[in-house]
């Protein structure tokens, strides 16, 4: 667990590139074949909306980069549960692959984790 | 202990590069060493030699310099992040037919897997976000 690198991502998509330099950090990491957490907080759940349409104004969407995680060995979206409930989200309402987390479980990710980037 | 800093604010708009200057310059008058500082999101402003601010007004740009001038710290640069906005150095200038820069040595345009090779080889990696 000591090489795993954990992403915490907080920006929520279509604010500027926030989101998608995020992501950046997130696939490069897997592309150096590091074990990499993805954890979304905050604003950072609504990058998890399945029904975003592409082409918000001018900008590319970051939903098919999510969707393509898994091919990077990312299987699992961590969230904690209670930025969901604080924001009116269940687990239905979000992509497939997310687990949400008690605090407990989110300090332990913290805990577990080699690194951590924070974006 | 070996620290490295994420810097991720533009100069002028956040305060973030502001800090990490004042946190740079406490660790080293500390037991402290700097090793890099990597620069990503739009603290990537923060390479353009050309910011040219009131006399008056702290030279970001300058101080940087003088960080990696008296202590060897390294500064890089996100290139796609930098390339994005933007900030670009001669090589890539011309690459890309552009009759400009403005990003040089000390500031070196480099992957972001440059900021998870320092990670790995720093004790301690310090993020100022904006």
């Amino acid at each position: 667990m000591d090489d795993t690198l954990l992403v915490v991502i907080r920006s929520a998509p279509y604010q500027g590139v926030r989101l998608r330099e995020s992501l950046d950090a997130l696939l490069v990491g897997a592309a150096f074949g590091k074990p990499v957490v993805p954890l979304f907080m905050g604003q950072g759940l609504f990058a998890l909306l399945p029904g975003q349409t592409p082409g918000a104004p001018g900008q590319k969407a970051t939903l098919p980069i999510i969707d393509m995680l898994e091919m990077y060995d990312i299987d699992t979206l961590y969230l904690p549960a209670a930025d969901a409930t604080a924001r009116g989200l269940t687990e239905g309402d979000l992509v497939a692959n997310t687990q949400l987390l008690d605090a407990d479980a989110v300090q332990a990710l913290f805990h577990e984790a080699g690194q951590v980037l924070t974006f | 202990m070996k620290y490295a800093l994420l810097v991720m604010g533009a100069p002028y708009s956040s305060q973030a590069p502001h800090s990490a200057l004042r946190f740079a310059r406490a660790l080293l008058d500390g037991e402290h060493t700097l090793d890099s500082v990597f620069f990503y999101r739009d603290g990537v402003h923060n390479a353009s030699f050309l910011m040219t601010p009131p006399q008056d007004e702290a030279n970001l740009h300058r101080l940087w310099c003088e960080l990696n001038r008296e202590h060897g710290v390294k500064l890089d640069v996100c290139i796609a992040a930098a390339l994005r906005r933007g900030l670009i150095n001669a090589e890539e200038a011309a690459r890309h037919g552009h009759g400009e820069y403005s990003v040089a040595s000390p500031f070196a345009l480099t992957g972001l897997g440059q900021l998870l090779d320092i990670q790995q080889r720093c004790d301690r990696v310090i993020t100022f976000a904006a």
